[in-house]
């Protein structure tokens, strides 16, 4: 069988310029030497990732702590009313809150961010 | 506005996706078409405009994200096509080699069959010299991963099964390896430059 090497040095290429195997770090530190501020760079991609779509802040919310969650679903919260209580979710007592899992707070505070969306500017 | 791609992109960690992503498209820019830190690309864009423009494909709905491959592999895609485009237009032949088939099998500027006969042979020619230069002929481990390639491993996980080499160790000499290979493909190029 005669050999495709088209395909032969796309994957060697592919390989020389792959990360896997190189710690964030790293590769990070090898970025900043460059000159890269790679800090300015990450906030442009995830405004990129999310803003654009009207999703604002939820390209943000998996770095999000507990406690800027919670103050964003209060935020939220204010901003939206009777929407809201159609999912049953706007009525939960802080209290209630804190029972959930930072993963369900994630979700809830999507679907309030969905339920914010035709009236948000993003 | 893609509202799917965009629920998608939004829940990838970029504080890992990002930076990689970028070292990506440098090291692709670098050995594929002979880009230089410090300089800018053919048409003047940043690196770091390509790496955000391929992330605003999708998001915008230019690119469709495909459920049949990760989305990490579709953004180095469109980080490839978006240099190969750039290159093409510049009218540089470095781009002979790197036709970026996986993402643009969609696209209609596809090599016509005289540029892919074209880009075959240089594929050969580069595969073969890599092969016969003497810091790879001189180190066992190098010149089994470069015949590993040119036999046809499509993963890193092939490559340590044709060899035997642990994986670790292949990630090892990648530095080494992308040393020879920018080397030999400036050297072919600027041959065929001067020819």
């Amino acid at each position: 069988m005669s050999k495709n090497y088209e395909k032969s040095v796309e994957r060697l290429h592919l390989f020389l310029a792959d990360t896997e195997g190189e710690s964030r770090e790293e590769v990070t530190r090898g970025l900043r030497a460059a000159g890269v501020d790679v800090g300015a760079f990450v906030a442009d991609i995830k405004r990129i990732a999310g803003v654009r779509g009207g999703f604002s802040r939820i390209g943000r919310f998996a770095n999000k702590t507990r406690e800027e969650i919670l103050d964003l679903l209060n935020e939220c919260q204010a901003g939206i009313s009777e929407g809201l209580f159609g999912t049953g979710l706007a009525t939960r007592e802080d209290g209630q809150l804190n029972e959930l899992s930072d993963e369900q707070l994630r979700s809830l505070l999507e679907k309030l961010e969905a339920q914010r969306r035709p009236d948000s500017k993003g | 506005m893609d509202e799917d791609a965009i629920s998608k992109l939004s829940a990838l960690d970029w504080d890992e996706t990002a930076p990689r992503l970028l070292e990506f498209a440098r090291r692709w820019a670098a050995n594929v078409y002979g880009w230089q830190q410090g300089t800018t690309l053919p048409n003047g864009m940043g690196i770091e405009d390509v790496a955000k423009d391929a992330v605003a494909a999708f998001a915008t709905g230019e690119r469709k994200l495909n459920p049949r491959f990760e989305i990490v592999v579709q953004l180095k895609g469109a980080v490839r096509s978006i240099l190969w485009k750039i290159h093409r237009k510049s009218g540089d032949k470095l781009t002979s080699a790197a036709s970026p088939e996986f993402f643009d099998a969609q696209s209609a500027e596809a090599l016509d069959p005289a540029e892919k006969v074209a880009s075959e042979d240089f594929c050969r020619r580069f595969i073969e010299r890599l092969s016969a230069d003497e810091k790879i002929t001189s180190n066992v481990e190098l010149l089994s991963t470069v015949k590993a390639y040119a036999d046809g491993a499509e993963s890193v996980e092939d490559v340590a099964e044709k060899t035997g080499l642990p994986i670790r160790r292949i990630y090892e000499l990648r530095r080494q390896l992308k040393e020879v290979a920018t080397r030999v493909l400036r050297l072919m190029n600027r041959k065929e430059t001067v020819v």
